[in-house]
């Protein structure tokens, strides 16, 4: 068992027993190898099936809306970065949630596992430092982690939580930054013709499902803009005008406010690139307003503030 | 939200009849959004002025640039308009002090992801003209309208059936 | 009902015959994602395929349908059209069991009763479907556990199953024994030793997969009325995506709106799904599935309760796309073992 399991046992069953919290929100072991899911635990035999691992992929704070009482969350450093988003906004009060901070060095890509195996399944896992032992029918392969984190965790700089309450483990080392915009600047170096062909090829895979919305901690809107239909801002099919708005504009209305925590792209069944965009938006409010999001509890939200001397010269 | 939702709507399908041609008489469509206090007072003067500008313009008059959400825009591309300008007050002279700041920086990211992604540079202008500034106005539409009329109709946004 | 052999070569040139003379889709492997596309070539196909991300509905019960259109164009006058889409014969290749039996599935909802819907009738009519067994079911298959099985032959013309270096062909319908009739210089007498490599793959393959759950206690179970409390437990963890009901082979939810494209006003029939917040939302305001709560469990009493009442079918055929796409790991199957294992001090 991992350290950061007992750990996170120990203060979810601490907080409980002594009422501090109503809920502890982690992780549990999941249906399927490789995979966790959320756990929402209350009681001792909930608090049992807590896990942490390198499969604990989705972004917990989503489920921290409307809640009434206290809560307990297990946040990863990415995670905690959409608390501070959320905080800042008045979506959450500090004082209403326990964080249960875990320095995390990374979460594995199903799918890129899944594409590596070239479709075959996987019937144990075997996880250790570094690496994953994987064996399944006639096969077993031993791939090292890091080629297989999602793309936002192999550039990730929100490594250790920024704030928390108790933290599962000791903070980790983190690199001097990285390559995070690599791929914005690869893109920025094709040509129009060329990215605006590659921007409408992943949006005609585009099923509308909204779990990119769905899972996004920020997107907390309680009657977002493409379910109102009165007006009607955007159709409901599958119209690529109308997909390619939809993206387009929830970039925008997550930017500055988007962490990076990937939940987007891991809930795409159909493997949108969504990261491209989100990333050439907080690329872009870092240039030119200094601004990174989730970094802190103080600094304003970049649009909801503003410098006598923003840029302009894109302006007639 | 009320009413105002579906007069905006009303209005932007109003002012942008559809039709794509490509003929050598083809005409531009462009909507400009321009803030009530400088921008469209602006566009006023250059009226009883008489300076002469093209057209190929209509506008939406709006309290200020900072009500323009990036939808707006867009939405001008998905039916119809070749070219979208989005003109407020010059920094510093906001009517409602900050808005064209805010706007500032929405536009910057907006100007940003669109020519990222791909969408032809020119199509979407956004400018500071002031109430005195008639012939600057004037200006201005003539600028964006060449540069859209070269670039020829509006393709990459366009709703259409399939 | 009968029996040919046809080479993995054979089974191309045969794609490729269709081709001249059907519209054919096919499983087609593309930027790592599985789906069925039109072909023009055979090579295009991929054979050696667990199943495709989307299910094959959508060629019967399209994402997005015009029902009718008018145009404010002057010479159209506003006059309502219907939209003339192709009419020409298709064949849907490489169509797992499930999904062949979610079309029997879908055909009870369309076709049903007296009022058949035109646009699906159509689609339908028009298409012969080209099943292949799932000789390697994958780890989130359980049509066995729903009334399926591996090699159902409920809902496809042909059913193709894997042996030797080829396959065995069987015409599952009338349809299909046509097909083999107009194609038959591709085909084979099957020899003794496919038809045995088949028989021993059958029995292999359906004694790897048991069913899991006794679904007719689920049904059972849901129709007592089980107390709230249990759905607490249930569904938490849901984004309320559409995840689940689109990739879903047998859901069959859509909302109608009209539209306003270009110059055209459009009726559109557009998917939608029972997790959405505002699927039951009404006029006033007042939304009787007001929390996620009410919402999931509406998924599971649809497809394992109300649609076996309707239909006397259970509305799932285990193709297990849900359970690998779902982004939070909602288990259908453990929620139905869950269902199935209530103690009666759990019902009402």
């Amino acid at each position: 068992m991992q350290p950061e399991t007992e750990n996170i046992r120990k203060i979810a069953r601490r907080l409980l027993e002594n009422q501090e919290v109503e809920l502890v929100i982690g992780y549990e072991k999941g249906s399927l190898p490789l995979r966790s899911t959320p756990c929402f635990a209350r009681t001792p035999a909930d608090v049992d099936r807590l896990i942490w691992d390198g499969t604990c992929e989705n972004n917990l704070t989503r489920f921290l809306r409307h809640r009434k009482g206290r809560t307990a969350v297990v946040a990863k450093g990415c995670d905690v970065g959409s608390l501070v988003s959320l905080i800042k906004e008045n979506q959450l009060g500090r004082d209403q949630i326990y964080i249960i901070g875990v320095p995390c060095s990374g979460v594995i890509d199903r799918k890129k596992i899944s594409s590596i195996l070239g479709g075959r399944e996987i019937q144990t896992v075997e996880e250790l430092e570094d690496s994953l032992i994987l064996a399944g029918h006639w096969y077993e392969v031993k791939i090292p982690k890091e080629e297989i984190l999602y793309s936002a965790c192999k550039t990730c700089r929100s490594k250790n939580p920024v704030i928390f309450d108790a933290l599962a483990a000791e903070p980790i080392g983190v690199d001097e930054a990285s390559s995070e915009y690599e791929r914005v600047a690869a893109f920025e170096s094709q040509t129009p013709e060329e990215r605006w062909s590659f921007f409408m090829e992943e949006v005609s895979r585009c099923i509308r499902c909204y779990a990119c919305r769905d899972v996004c901690p920020v997107c907390y809107c309680s009657d977002c803009f493409v379910d109102c239909s009165k007006p009607r801002w955007i159709g409901k099919s599958t119209n690529l005008s109308d997909t390619a708005i939809y993206h387009i504009i929830r970039t925008l209305h997550t930017a500055g406010r988007c962490t990076d925590c990937g939940a987007c792209v891991k809930a795409c069944p159909m493997d949108l690139d969504l990261r491209l965009l989100t990333k050439k938006m907080e690329m872009d409010i870092q240039d030119m307003f200094d601004y990174r999001a989730g970094e802190n509890l103080e600094s304003a939200s970049p649009l909801t503030t503003y410098s006598l001397d923003d840029p302009q010269d894109f302006i007639w | 939200m009320g009413n105002e939702g579906m007069v905006q709507e009303n209005v932007i399908k109003d002012v942008i009849p559809n039709e794509l041609e490509t003929a050598p008489s083809w005409e531009p469509k462009i909507v400009a959004f321009l803030c009530n206090w400088c921008s469209y007072a602006g566009a006023d003067l250059a009226g009883v002025s008489r300076f002469q500008y093209p057209p190929n313009v209509r506008v939406i008059r709006v309290p200020c640039s900072g009500r323009i959400s990036p939808y707006l825009i867009l939405r001008c591309l998905q039916n119809g308009a070749d070219g979208v300008i989005v003109s407020g007050c010059h920094p510093g002279d906001c009517h409602y002090l900050s808005g064209n700041y805010i706007a500032r920086r929405k536009f910057a990211l907006l100007n940003n992801l669109l020519e990222y992604l791909g969408i032809e540079k020119g199509r979407v202008q956004f400018a500071w003209v002031s109430a005195s500034e008639g012939n600057r106005f004037a200006e201005l539409i003539t600028q964006v309208t060449k540069t859209v009329k070269e670039l020829g109709p509006a393709q990459q946004l366009v709703r259409m059936r399939k | 009902m009968n029996e040919f052999s046809i080479t993995k070569t054979g089974l191309l040139a045969f794609l490729d015959q269709l081709n001249q003379d059907f519209e054919v889709l096919a499983p087609v492997m593309e930027k790592g994602l599985l789906s069925f596309q039109q072909i023009h070539n055979s090579e295009a196909v991929t054979l050696n395929f667990s199943n495709t991300v989307k299910p094959p509905k959508e060629f019967f019960f399209p994402q997005a349908e015009c029902l009718f259109c008018a145009s404010c164009e002057d010479q159209k006058n506003g006059v309502i059209e219907h939209p003339t889409e192709s009419s020409s014969p298709r064949v849907l290749f490489g169509v797992r069991p499930c999904d062949a039996r979610s079309f029997c599935l879908l055909d009870q909802v369309f076709l049903g009763d007296t009022t058949p819907d035109p646009y699906y009738a159509e689609h339908r009519a028009r298409t012969v479907v080209v099943a292949i067994g799932c000789d390697q079911p994958s780890q989130t298959c359980f049509c066995s556990s729903v009334g399926g099985n591996p090699f159902d032959e409920t809902g496809s013309d042909l059913m193709l199953i894997e042996a030797d270096d080829g396959y065995l062909v069987k015409s599952t319908s009338l349809r299909g024994e046509e097909l083999l009739a107009r194609y038959g210089a591709f085909f084979e007498e099957p020899s003794e030793s496919v038809k045995a490599s088949v028989q021993k793959t059958i029995r292999e393959t359906q004694d790897s997969m048991p069913a899991i759950v006794d679904v007719s206690m689920v049904t059972s179970q849901l129709g007592q009325a089980i107390a709230p409390d249990f759905w607490d437990r249930v569904y938490e963890k849901c984004v309320g995506c559409s995840i689940c009901a689109f990739l879903c082979p047998t859901c069959h939810c859509f909302d109608i709106t009209d539209e306003v494209i270009a110059s055209d006003t459009v009726r559109l029939r557009t998917w939608d799904a029972c997790a959405c917040s505002y699927f039951t939302l009404e006029a006033s305001g007042f939304n009787p599935r007001p929390t996620q709560k009410e919402r999931v469990r509406n998924r599971f009493m649809h497809k394992f309760a109300y649609f076996p009442e309707n239909f006397a079918q259970i509305g799932c055929v285990g193709c297990g796309r849900c359970v690998r796409d779902c982004p939070v790991n909602l288990d259908i199957r453990q929620v139905l073992s869950d269902i199935a294992a209530l103690e009666k001090s759990e019902l009402r």
